[in-house]
């Protein structure tokens, strides 16, 4: 009964794997399929593309590239504008900080263990979620 | 893995900044290229170039030298566009007349098909395909650019090249009968 039992499970996880390569097999077989296409019609396209590519490039000739100075006033200005606005994110953070902490230990010092405890476990619950939702720079 | 190449300087700023400058300038050229062939319009490339360029100048300390630094501005660049046609969309959401038509250059004679049906193309297919065929990209190179799976990469990149052939096929015909008649 047992040797039959492991027989059976022997052969179905021949099945599984023997489905798994195939599934393997026909997913490569179409990625080369799709990539055969792609050459194929890009091979076709390649004249227009070049061309296209022929005129940007003559449209580009005719354009001057800006001078270093150009380029250097604007790495020197948006620096400066980092550098400020870097401190003054520092200099915030600090401040919140301060005096948040300062609020969570005057309502411990005055008995509010409680609500304190309950605002720690929303914002463990709610700081995942703005995470989530937060812009990507 | 390539070095950041301020790293080798010194600790003044300023040949740090004149490096960094050099580098934008170096590099001006090939942004402002990626630009055109995706809007086919000067004035907004040259827009999208110097907006590519400042976010780069706030970002730099965040550039690890992974990637080339052409690399790293046309993935800047890339998620700026997206940006703006995020914008665009959802200000045509709000007034449709606006937008409608605008910015749309008008293309020159030669290579017309080519230009229209590009522009026809949706932006999520046209990006793949012009990083693919100018830029060498490799897939895992475009899915980390545009941060989507490899293989939507290629079949957004199959479908780009299925639908280009499909407009330019459409095209050609009712371009011959206008020539007979």
């Amino acid at each position: 009964m047992r040797q039959n039992r492991r027989k059976q499970r022997r052969g179905n996880d021949c099945g599984f794997a023997a489905r798994r390569v195939l599934t393997s097999e026909k997913k490569k077989n179409l990625e080369e399929k799709v990539e055969e296409e792609i050459r194929a019609g890009l091979a076709a396209l390649k004249e227009p593309l070049n061309q296209f590519e022929k005129e940007t490039g003559e449209l580009l000739a005719g354009l001057e590239i800006p001078p270093l100075s150009y380029f250097t006033a604007l790495v020197h200005d948006n620096l400066t504008i980092r550098q400020k606005a870097s401190w003054r994110e520092i200099l915030s953070f600090s401040l919140i900080a301060v005096t948040f902490f300062s609020l969570i230990g005057y309502l411990l010092h005055h008995g509010y263990l409680l609500p304190v405890a309950g605002f720690f476990a929303l914002a463990a619950l709610l700081l995942p979620t703005v995470l989530l939702f937060a812009e990507e720079n | 893995m390539e070095k950041k190449p301020l790293q080798n300087l010194g600790q003044t700023r300023v040949p740090e900044e004149q490096l960094l400058a050099s580098l934008l300038q170096a590099n001006y050229m090939k942004v402002l290229g990626y630009f055109l062939k995706l809007t086919q319009d000067l004035d907004q490339a040259k827009d999208l170039t110097q907006e590519t360029m400042v976010k780069a100048i706030r970002n730099y300390p965040q550039y690890r030298g992974e990637a080339q630094f052409a690399s790293w501005l046309i993935a800047i660049g890339t998620n700026l566009y997206r940006d703006a046609l995020r914008k665009q969309k959802s200000s045509q959401r709000q007034d449709p007349a606006a937008l409608a038509g605008a910015g749309r250059p008008v293309p020159s004679v030669v290579n017309i098909d080519l230009k229209q049906a590009l522009l026809q193309l949706p932006p999520e297919k046209r990006l793949p395909l012009i990083l693919k065929y100018y830029y060498d990209y490799s897939y895992q190179e475009i899915a980390a650019c545009l941060r989507i799976p490899v293989g939507t990469v290629r079949s957004r990149l199959h479908s780009a090249v299925h639908s280009l052939r499909r407009l330019m096929e459409e095209k050609l015909p009712s371009e011959k009968q206008n020539q007979s008649s």
